[in-house]
Parts: C-alpha cells; structure tokens; sequence
C-alpha cells in the first residue's frame, strides 16, 4: 500500500514549511536604534531613563501602584520582553511568582537569565534582612535572598544608577561616554536631595515607624527611624484579631512617636483601625514611581515619602 | 579568604555608608564607647520591654548595615529622638563622616562620595559575590545557592458526596475526568511533583510528575528551547497540547475540583496530552499571537487511538498515523486592566474504527478568555471563559459529529475569597454509532455499565485561601446526565447531586503559570 497524505495532513504540511522558512523573512529586521530597556517595576525605568537618556526606551512591566508581587503575566509582555535588549529586575524572587514563565515565553536569548541583557538589580545594592536561618513558609511568604525593597533607600538608588550605566556601556559601547555623563549627572543629584531630605528628617531620628508589610525597612534605616512592628502578622499573611492585640499592647507600651503606614496596594482597613484606636498618624507612602499621582519619577517618590513621613511624625503625639 | 575581603571592602562601604547617613553615624560613634553615655544621650530610648518583647520581628536576622566598633553593651543604643536641634548645614554643604578607624569625621563632597560608592561598586563586583551578606547570613546564601532545579509539591485532597435518588445508594453514573473525585468518599486527586530548571543556556526542562492512588505518572516533561531565532520555539517530550485554555491547565490552577466536562469527554479523561513535538511561532505583529504546531504520538488523549490493546499493537508506517494539533494564540491588551485572549485550535488523528485505513479524528476548538482586573484594587477580579469544542469522528460509512462547551466565570470577592459559576455540557451525535465502534465512554459504576449520552452541568464554587499558598474549597454540582438503555437508546435525563470539598497546599518553588 503507498501513502497517499490525505488533504489535511498535506495541508499542515505546507503550513509548518511556510512558517518555517517565512519567518526570518517577515521578521523586522530595522537597524537598532535605541536600546530597548524592560523593567520589572517603574522606578528601574525611571532611572534607567536617566541614565539612558535619549538613547533608551523604556518599559515598566508593571505598575507603581501594582502589588509587584503579583504582577498578571500577560501575554503583552512577553512580547515587550521579545523585543527587549536589556531586563531589568528587582530579583530575590521578588518577580518569581510571574517573569519566568514570561521570560522563556519570549523565546529572546539576550534577556535569559546569565546573558549580557540580563540585569537582576538586586546585585548592585545592599540587601537588608537576609534569613540567618532555614526559612520555611510558616514564617509567612519571605525571601530567601533578603528583603527585595531596597530601592526606597537613595544610596541604593545611587548604585542602581552606576549598575545600570555599566550595563548600558557594556551593550552599546558607542554611547559610553554619555551614558557616564547622565549618570553622574543623576547620581549627584539623588545624594543631594538625599541630604535634604535627611536634614528634614533629622529631629524625628529614633522614633517608630509601623508599616503593613515588611517592604519599609529601607526608608526606616536610610531615615534613622525605626520599625516598631507591622501590621501584617506575618510577611503576606492577614493581621488576626490575636496579633492586632499584641500590637495594641505594644503600641501601648512604647514611648515615643509613632505613626502608620502603608503602600498603596494594601487595604488600609487594618492599619487605620489601628491608627484610630491609639490616635496615631496613618499615611499612605508610595512604594513606586506612580503609587500615588504626585510621585511621578523615583526623586520625586523619595522627596513624596520623605515630606509626609515628616509631616506626620511632626503632627504624631509625642 | 572572605574574611580578608570583607576586611578590605567594608571601610569603603562605611564610608559612604556614613557621609550619606550624614552626622546620624557620628552621634553613634561618639556615644559608642560608653553605655552610660549613650543612655545619657537617649532620654526617650524605649522600655527594655518593647525592644524584647517584639511581636512581629521577622524570624529573618537582619544584616549588619554596618560594622561597629566592639562595644560594652550587647545591643547598640538605639538612635537617639534628637531633642537638640539638627545642625542645619547649609544647601550642599559637606556632612561630617565617620573617617573609619580613626572615629575622626571628615568632610565629604557629593563629588567624592559618588566616587567612593562607584570604589566599592567595582570591588565589590570583581572581589565578592554580590549580595555578599555577613558571615552568618553567607552560610545560608551557600545554601540556597545550588544547581537544584525548582522543587514544588502541590497536593489536592478531596472529600466528594454523590446523590441520585433514583439510583437508590448505587453510586453515580457520571463519567470522571482523571483527577476527579470520582465517588462518594475521599480521595487524593494527586500530588503534583514539579521540577524546573534551566539545563544550560539553550534549554530549560520541566517535569511535572502526578502521584495518586493509581500510581505515578508523568504528567507533563518538556525540553523548552530558549534562544531560537525569528521567534521560533520547540517543545520536546510528554506535553499538554496547546488546544484552547483548559487543556494545558493543572488541576491546582483549576476554578473548581474537577474537570470540565467536554474536555473529560472529547479530548479525553486528562485531557488532550502525549509524547509530542511542538513547534512554535511568535509571529512578527503589534500584538501577541503564537502559532503552534504539535507532532504528537497517536496515542494521545481519548479521541484518536487511546491507550487500549489497539494502541499498543499500533505502528507508526507514516506521517498519517501522527496526530497533529495545530494552535493559534491571540491576546490584546485592552488596557492597563482588561486582557483579552482568543484562541483557536485544531487537531487530527487516526481513530480506532479503521486500522491502518486511516480513519481519522478531527477536534475543533475555540476559546475566548477576558479578564477585569483593576490594578488599584488588587484583590478584586472577574474572569469570564468560554471555550467551545467540536469533534468529528470519521467511521466507515458514515462521520459522527459530538460537541461540547462550557462557560465560566470568576470572581475575585477579596484577598482571600474567590467565587466561580460554571456550566459545562456535551452533546453527543450518536452514541449507540460510537458505542459500536469502542469510542462510547462507560459508566464508572459497575452495576450500571451502560455508556453515558449528553450532560448538562451547573455549579458553583466558593474558594477561601489561607495564604497564597493554601486554600480550601467548596463546590456543587447540579448535573444532569442521560445513559443509553438496553436498545442502544438515549433514555431520559437524571440529576445527581454532588458536594466536593477541596483542600489544595504548595510546598517549595513553583514556576508562574500562565496568564
């Protein structure tokens, strides 16, 4: 008996040829201009925009006012990252629940994790609360690198902004020198307003902060202030009736000024029941470029936070 | 040696550390020598109580931001609540820094500082790992750094109660995808291995190994290609096949406890899965769209040659004896919070009616998938799906058509309650046809053997989850089924009544699943 395919199956056939062979063909193959910069969370772009000036284009996968745990993996961007030269990532984790799966979806081997493209930020800083021990999820959803909010501190901005200008230079080798330029220009100015707005913060060194999650403490140890607790119990897990009375009772307990707050992205219910019962300022901080309307780049994010932490710890009893 | 490292790179790194901490550091260092001092110096310091007594410190030690000098007291006085007025240096003016060693303070320009942290930025990066932490937190960073893949486990447990009163006690007559609680009791649905991992830069593999009572199976154990050009793609090994949404998805992803119905009936009790080989191709346009191909043994899912004495004594002499699921993917991102993905999909394959005649299984499948979510309100979402399958069944002599589809809805109530509608039905073109030829599914009660015809389904679901990583679930189903009776003819539709309770729970590292 000879096989003779039947029209369907010579039908895909034909169709596997022709996107087989159609496709380095029909692919866009523009001369690159500017390099094409993919963050995980705005404030990455901000600065990488800063750094890249003209010669960057930026995406912010995404939003300030997004819980960037739990980013939605969305089809879009994996072709954001498809196109990309340079990703760049928060890391320790931070994105494990969501770029992946975008990441190998991209089919782009200049982003995958150990290529040049590849720039998990979390390399470039300090990091601030890694576990001493073997962690397990009964301690809540931590990190096993450390705690990923690193960049609400200036001087890890700072660094964010070197890293970010030895990657730029290492893939367009062209535009080093402007690259150095912007960031320098940049650099200087973050510690500038960094001494700023630390002299705002000067006479409120010591006192407490008590935000929801554990995504503060790098504003708290750049500010000289302190974590008195949080209003979650655990790092993702619900304040309970039990942990709010402790919380209650050390507030109590506690002398010293005291104020609550939180990211935009989580309910405020608990935090401003807890701010009402002791009569304590709550404010609500934005976590990242775009968290709230007024904190429209990563300067202003700093200068945003540093202004209404120093208002409320002023208006705070004390 | 990490020692001596540490050795040369901390000074540099308190340096900055300080200037920017600006005269904060200098007041620590100054009363750092005496406790006394220090209390002196700290007239709002805290009760001892609430520094110990801390409800919420995280069982995470924090890292030393910085190296202090040895010291009397245990603890570091805590900074003081500054009643003297804050030096008020003039706009750029220098703050003082620590000099290191010495507890002399120096002024440092913007200028210079920027140099310092660019210092300690490059040795860091050619001296250290990054992230380098303190000694003690090394050792654990040892640990967590290895080339094991991700390891997870998600287990689901269930507890199911079947109720048909005209069966008097008998059991159920519903037809069971492979997972599902099948009957009235308990039941381990399965335990989901996964092991991910990159292999090298080219590929990435993924296991996903299912463990039930019936034993262990592969559910899914791919090769991913990661780097091929003009956004081409292969999958290599035992696969989901791209046909619509549901197929591809793992029971812990899944809205309710079980599976749908026309996916269980059409494509086959785990659905449309096997050895396969995937092309695909994310094509050059302003929006998403994949298009796959699969190459996949005959074998796969329930509509082609199945699993039975058939398929094993069946080989492959030609192309035509392959299955071959063709896939198209579409998403557009309507805006910031609504996603709309569309998907097309087709797949063919020799049956079991006509030996090595080619007789051939056609599947037909669309699907539609919306999602809301407001990105400011990040606990609150609605999904809507509705996918819709055809199959035809080419037999001799004549071409059988079945169809199924199901709809469902999803809502996201808070942080931790889900609510989701669903219903699911198939038709079926002529069963006493697929009864004749071996395609027509049996009743999974002994004593009522007789195959299954149409079903229509309704039910609700209502989620509660403990923490991302766990969650319980309540779920009924309204169904209504009708079997072939004694003459191979479609009787009268019967409701049964079904409760399930779920118990879902994930260890350990668990890739993203897809959108």
């Amino acid at each position: 008996m000879t096989y003779q395919p039947s029209a369907p199956c010579r039908a895909l056939l034909v169709t596997l040829a022709v996107a087989t062979m159609g496709a380095p063909l029909l692919t866009p193959t523009v001369a690159k201009a500017k390099v094409r910069v993919v963050c995980t969370i705005p404030d990455l772009c901000d600065i990488a925009s800063n750094v890249g000036g003209s010669l960057v284009t930026t995406r912010s996968l995404g939003k300030g006012y997004q819980d960037p745990h739990f980013v939605d993996p969305k089809p879009s961007f994996a072709l954001a990252l498809r196109r990309a030269d340079l990703l760049m990532l928060v890391g320790l984790e931070l994105e494990v629940g969501w770029l992946p799966r975008l990441l190998t979806g991209s089919r782009n081997s200049k982003v995958v994790k150990g290529a040049r493209g590849y720039l998990d930020c979390s390399t470039l800083v300090k990091i601030l609360e890694v576990p001493a021990t073997k962690i397990s999820r009964s301690m809540g959803d931590l990190h096993p690198g450390g705690n990923p909010h690193y960049w609400m501190d200036p001087r890890n901005g700072v660094r964010l902004a070197f890293g970010t200008y030895k990657r730029l230079a290492k893939l367009d080798p062209a535009h080093r020198a402007t690259y150095k330029r912007n960031y320098k220009r940049y650099a200087l100015k973050i510690i500038r307003l960094a001494r700023r707005l630390k002299r705002l913060l000067a006479p409120y060194r010591g006192y407490y902060l008590i935000p929801y999650h554990q995504s503060m403490i790098y504003f708290i140890k750049w500010a000289g202030l302190r974590r008195l607790a949080t209003i979650e119990r655990l790092p993702g897990v619900k304040p309970s009736a039990a942990h709010l009375a402790k919380l209650h009772r050390l507030i109590a307990n506690t002398r010293g000024r005291k104020i609550i707050v939180s990211e935009t992205y989580y309910p405020s219910t608990a935090a401003r029941r807890v701010a009402s019962r002791f009569h304590l300022p709550y404010i609500r901080m934005a976590h990242m470029v775009g968290g709230l309307p007024s904190a429209t780049s990563y300067l202003q994010v700093l200068r945003h936070n540093t202004a209404r932490v120093a208002a409320a710890l002023a208006k705070a009893r004390p | 040696m990490t020692h001596q490292v540490h050795r040369l790179t901390v000074p540099l790194w308190l340096v900055a550390t300080v200037a920017l901490a600006g005269d904060n550091h200098t007041a620590l260092a100054q009363t750092a020598g005496s406790p006394a001092a220090a209390r002196a110096a700290h007239p709002r310091r805290p009760p001892a109580a609430a520094r110990v007594a801390h409800p919420r410190r995280p069982p995470a030690q924090v890292r030393p931001q910085k190296r202090q000098p040895k010291r009397n007291s245990p603890t570091p006085p805590p900074q003081p609540p500054a009643k003297a007025a804050p030096p008020a240096p003039t706009r750029g003016a220098a703050p003082r820094a620590a000099r290191p060693g010495s507890g002399e303070s120096a002024e440092v320009s913007d200028e210079e500082l920027l140099r310092q942290i660019e210092k300690e930025a490059d040795d860091s990066s050619s001296k250290v790992p990054k992230t380098q932490p303190s000694s003690t937190g090394g050792r654990v960073l040892r640990f967590i750094q290895s080339l094991n893949p991700d390891i997870s486990a998600i287990g689901c447990f269930a507890g199911a109660y079947y109720y048909d009163h005209q069966l008097e006690g008998k059991g159920n007559i519903v037809p069971q995808g492979g997972h599902d609680p099948g009957k009235t009791g308990l039941h381990l649905q399965e335990i989901e291995l996964a092991l991910q991992s990159a292999v090298d830069p080219y590929f990435r593999m993924d296991v996903f190994l299912s463990i039930s009572p019936h034993g262990l199976h592969i559910e899914e154990g791919y090769f991913t290609t990661l780097g091929l050009p003009a956004g081409l793609q292969l999958r290599l090994g035992q696969m989901f096949a791209r046909f619509g949404r549901f197929n591809q998805a793992h029971l812990h992803t899944w809205s309710f406890a079980d599976s749908m119905v026309p996916v269980t009936r059409l494509l086959g009790g785990e659905g449309l899965g096997g050895l396969a080989g995937e092309v695909s191709w994310m094509m050059p346009l302003p929006w998403y769209a994949v298009l796959s191909l699969a190459l996949m043994s005959p074998t796969a899912g329930g509509s082609f040659l199945g699993e039975g004495d058939r398929a094993e004594s069946f080989h492959i002499r030609h192309p035509g004896h392959l299955a071959y699921v063709l896939h198209l993917a579409q998403f557009f991102e309507l805006s910031a919070n609504t996603g709309l993905s569309f998907g097309l999909s087709y797949g063919l394959g020799p049956n079991n009616s006509g030996g090595y005649d080619l007789n051939m299984t056609h599947l037909l499948g669309a699907d539609i998938y919306l999602k809301i979510r407001n990105l400011r309100r990040p606990y609150s979402d609605i999904q809507l799906t509705v996918e819709g399958y055809g199959r035809l069944t080419q037999v001799p002599q004549d071409l059988l058509f079945d169809w199924g589809l199901y709809a469902l809805a999803s809502f996201r109530l808070s942080k931790r309650w889900w609510l989701a509608l669903r219903y699911d039905m198939v038709q079926i073109g002529d069963s006493s046809a697929l009864l004749a030829f071996g395609f027509a599914e049996e009743s999974p009660n002994p004593e009522l053997p007789l195959p299954v015809d149409d079903q229509h389904r309704g039910s609700v679901a209502v989620t509660f989850a403990f923490t991302h990583f766990s969650q319980i679930r309540l779920q009924y189903n309204n169904n209504w089924t009708r079997r072939l009776d004694d003459h191979a003819q479609p009787g009268a539709f019967r409701l049964s009544h079904e409760v399930i309770l779920q118990l879902q729970g994930n260890i350990g590292t668990h890739g993203a699943h897809p959108y």
